[in-house]
């Protein structure tokens, strides 16, 4: 939510897009990022989110689990978990040892490692409202921004571009355009 | 009473069949009914794989983001104007001088980690579909032999073979699609003209006979990895010589398996089929049935996205299940 009211915020499209780029090579393609909770569970026993609220990820006798098993579990488990709808998720609350599918295919287990569920209960609404609040934001930039009036600029020039079109259709400038032409603008 | 004379050929009792049809059905249905825990191994073999990542996003230092890209923004803002300012730009110009204002090294970066995205995807893919068959496999083997099958116990099994099991699923079928590749080649380069034609059919018929060949050694292959924990070449070897022996049976199992795989896909398809039809047929003459067929059309399409996820579990629980009452039967008769 961040980056995104980050590229909505830029003042030209240009630096819209470069942020976009950036955003994808550093968190959306990125691998590290992608099987993030592989080594965040083998590093820390557990993702971001059992990190905040005192679980970890253990064997069934306790020990932490191997690489494999962790990519495993992560990769291949979860995928097998989502079958009928994400049955194997719903599982772990009639499972007398709360194994879901995907811990079951690895043996592992879920443990309470630290009581912290106040932590993760305050980090739950602060990214909730942080989220609204950021949301608000993003909306406000798509609506009202800089990029909005670069985005109509760019769809005049397609009009312009396109003279059977231009000829039949009445062209439309919004009014937020008017005051202030581009010098080099020819029309 | 009559002896039998001695020189009087001994009567020839016809050979017992390895297996019978009614058998090997009766079984597997026994066993799809008992042990419903081989029916996730049977859909995860026949799911597709779709990356289910979930990344815990961080929050970042805007400041720091902010000088990342505050860099070129100096000369972004003459390129734009530039591009706007230009009457005969054209709009392909304009959004491409967009993409043009970002560093070439991050397009090199993204292209470098899409790679190594769907090298991912697919090895991980090759593991999740030969793990699904192992344990698919080894759960038919625990219950053939009576016990219970469990996920954590068969899961367990399954690892040790999920090796040797991608390695006699995919390296047969690369040398294969590349022989038929070649073949192409061939045919497309051929100078030999109406030879050329003739040869086109006669290869058709070579490779699809070739291709039966190594689906049905891949399929003893498989159980032999798993049963008796042998090397995928090896395996396949013997697959391929029992294969040999027992085709034409094979031949027949395989497509009364076929059939019945069909018959149920289309009796679960064919409702939705006839209430799309109805609905399109009736709409023009009564908008109510019309729209009431297209009303159950859509539910029914609910039914089969959920429904054809489980059949095809079941089906393949069943289809293998066959082919390991099969195995158990000639276990050990035809090895070289």
């Amino acid at each position: 939510m961040i980056f995104v009211l980050l590229i909505v915020s830029q003042s030209s499209l240009v630096d819209a897009v470069l942020v976009f780029a950036i955003y994808l090579i550093t968190f959306a393609l990125n691998p590290l990022i992608v099987y993030n909770t592989i080594f965040l569970t083998h590093y820390f026993g557990g993702s971001f989110g059992k990190l905040v609220t005192g679980l970890a990820v253990v064997d069934e006798k306790g020990a932490p689990l191997t690489l494999n098993r962790i990519a495993f579990r992560q990769a291949i488990g979860y995928t097998f978990a989502w079958l009928v709808f994400g049955l194997g998720f719903a599982a772990i609350i009639k499972d007398p040892k709360k194994q879901g599918w995907h811990d079951k295919t690895v043996g592992s287990l879920v443990v309470v490692k630290q009581n912290l569920w106040p932590l993760g209960l305050i980090m739950c609404i602060v990214s909730l409202i942080g989220s609204a609040y950021l949301g608000n934001r993003v909306w406000q930039a798509v609506t009202t921004g800089p990029l909005t009036r670069d985005a109509q600029v760019i769809m005049i020039i397609k009009q312009l571009t396109e003279p059977a079109k231009a000829d039949k259709e009445e062209l439309i400038v919004p009014k937020n355009l008017l005051p202030t032409p581009t010098p080099l603008l020819e029309i | 009473m009559a002896d039998t004379p001695k020189n009087a050929p001994e009567e020839q009792t016809s050979a017992k069949p390895d297996w019978t049809i009614n058998e090997l059905y009766r079984n597997s249905w026994l066993i799809l009914k008992k042990h419903k825990v081989l029916w996730l191994f049977g859909m995860a073999m026949g799911a597709g794989y779709s990356s289910n990542s979930s990344s815990n996003f961080d929050q970042q230092d805007t400041e720091t983001l902010q000088n990342l890209f505050r860099n070129g923004q100096e000369s972004s803002g003459q390129d734009l104007s530039m591009v706007l300012g230009t009457a005969t730009s054209s709009f392909a110009e304009s959004f491409g001088a967009l993409f043009a204002a970002v560093p070439p090294y991050i397009y090199v970066i993204g292209a470098i980690e899409i790679f190594m995205l769907i090298v991912a995807g697919i090895v991980i893919s090759i593991i999740y579909h030969s793990w699904a068959e192992a344990g698919l496999l080894e759960g038919l083997q625990t219950a053939i032999a009576g016990g219970t099958v469990s996920i954590r116990e068969t899961s367990e099994k399954a690892y040790r073979s999920i090796q040797d099991i991608a390695w006699v699923r995919i390296i047969p079928m690369l040398f294969f699609f590349l022989a038929v590749f070649l073949f192409v080649i061939v045919i497309f380069f051929s100078f030999m003209g109406p030879f050329g034609m003739l040869l086109m059919p006669l290869g058709v018929l070579f490779f699809f006979v070739i291709f039966i060949f190594i689906n049905f050694s891949q399929i003893w292959a498989v159980r032999k990895v798993v049963t008796e924990h042998i090397p995928a070449k090896q395996a396949l070897r013997e697959g391929y010589y029992i294969t040999q022996k027992k085709f034409w049976p094979m031949l027949g199992l395989g497509i009364l398996n076929t059939i019945l795989g069909i018959v149920l896909m289309v009796a679960l398809f064919a409702p939705l089929f006839g209430f799309l039809l109805g609905g399109i047929l009736t709409i023009e003459n009564d908008a109510v049935l019309g729209v009431t067929m297209f009303i159950a059309a859509g539910l029914f399409s609910l039914l089969f996205i959920f429904g054809s996820e489980i059949l095809t579990g079941i089906i393949n629980v069943f289809k293998n299940s066959v082919w390991s009452l099969a195995y158990k039967n000639i276990k050990g008769k035809y090895d070289k």
